[in-house]
């Protein structure tokens, strides 16, 4: 029966308690790195993934609310007390004639209430976007000196730069300046959780 | 830093006086893979639902682009506008014929006016109760008699492994 021959150079061990725990060590320190670059995997695809989804949303959101027909809604025009109703209006009309009513109502000659107009929007937004597809939302468009902002957690323009990562979706239309001229517009639409 | 035996080089008793040793390495090759196992397979069940995920969205894309449901206007078919008249005729057996996914997952489809009462279901209306399920879904329009007789709808797709 052959003996168990230890090759040592001298008395000592083979592997004496201390190697082995820095062996030990080496295999934690191995295993905790690698763990670290499967978390950063796994994390940046579950990222990239969010995001394509939020992005996706966004697009599926403004693709719907931008042709949505509104029933009824208008505008008053306080100089006058005439109440202007809009039948049968899409959002990107409504949005449209919202600038053009805020641009003149801008100048000393005009005074509207767009209150009606302005909830009319976003009633829509609001179904699309927070009730159908539990996001926060911002749509922002500017004409000229005009903005149309509406949100249904920020009241206006400054604060949309407090609020992190946003997927957007900019839908271009045109709208004539005072010289009857064509102009393009960006209708943005910006989401998040 | 080598601790120092007293004893020759011959003796059983060497291999008794690696055992401490051997018990550290062991434990600790014992501990790597059972960490490194277990966070393999973390990885690939999230890599694998992830998968399930994309499928899902696929299969949304597919109905949102199914021209048999679609509105036609004049100038074709827009992404996710479905006709109330279509949804009303459509029959699942169609839907399964069409819209194909892999053949691992059922599905459901589920269309529903959200400001009214009217609700589509199509392909398998049961999910099974155990079932781990991947839904995605999004606004839709629905559209009436004419285009401007148009609703907001809610599509949802529901993926499980049959």
């Amino acid at each position: 029966m052959g003996r168990l021959k230890n090759i040592r150079d001298d008395d000592e061990g083979i592997l004496s308690v201390m190697d082995a725990l820095i062996f030990a060590l080496s295999l934690m320190l191995v295993t905790l790195f690698l763990l670290q670059m499967y978390s950063t995997s796994l994390s940046r695809t579950q990222d990239i993934a969010n995001i394509n989804i939020e992005q996706e949303a966004a697009i599926n959101i403004q693709n719907t609310v931008i042709v949505h027909n509104i029933r009824e809604t208008g505008y008053e025009d306080l100089s006058s007390g005439e109440f202007h109703t809009y039948r049968n209006i899409t959002v990107e009309r409504a949005i449209k004639n919202y600038l053009y009513l805020k641009k003149k109502d801008a100048t000393p000659v005009y005074d509207y209430n767009l209150t009606t107009l302005n909830n009319s929007i976003k009633e829509v937004y609001m179904q699309t976007a927070v009730y159908i597809s539990h996001y926060h939302f911002v749509v922002r468009a500017d004409y000229e000196d005009s903005t149309f902002f509406i949100s249904d957690v920020l009241d206006g323009p400054d604060e949309l730069d407090a609020v992190g990562d946003m997927s957007v979706a900019t839908y271009v239309t045109t709208l004539a300046d005072a010289e009857g001229d064509l102009r393009r517009m960006r209708i943005q639409l910006y989401i998040w959780i | 830093m080598h601790m120092i035996r007293k004893m020759d080089d011959k003796g059983v008793a060497g291999f008794f006086l690696d055992l401490p040793v051997l018990l550290v390495i062991i434990l600790a090759m014992t501990l790597f893979i059972m960490t490194f196992t277990n966070a393999y397979f973390d990885y690939r069940d999230e890599i694998e639902n992830m998968k399930k995920y994309e499928n899902t969205i696929d299969l949304h894309r597919s109905i949102q682009m199914y021209d048999e449901l679609q509105y036609e206007y004049e100038d074709g078919f827009k992404l996710g506008h479905f006709c109330m008249e279509k949804l009303g005729s459509m029959d699942s057996e169609t839907i399964k014929k069409d819209i194909t996914t892999d053949s691992r997952y059922d599905f459901s489809v589920i269309i529903r006016n959200y400001g009214g009462e009217e609700n589509w279901t199509f392909v398998n209306e049961d999910i099974p109760e155990r079932a781990e399920t991947y839904i995605f879904y999004s606004p839709v329009t629905l559209v009436g008699d004419t285009e401007y007789d148009n609703y907001i709808g809610q599509l949802t797709v529901i993926l499980w492994e049959g």
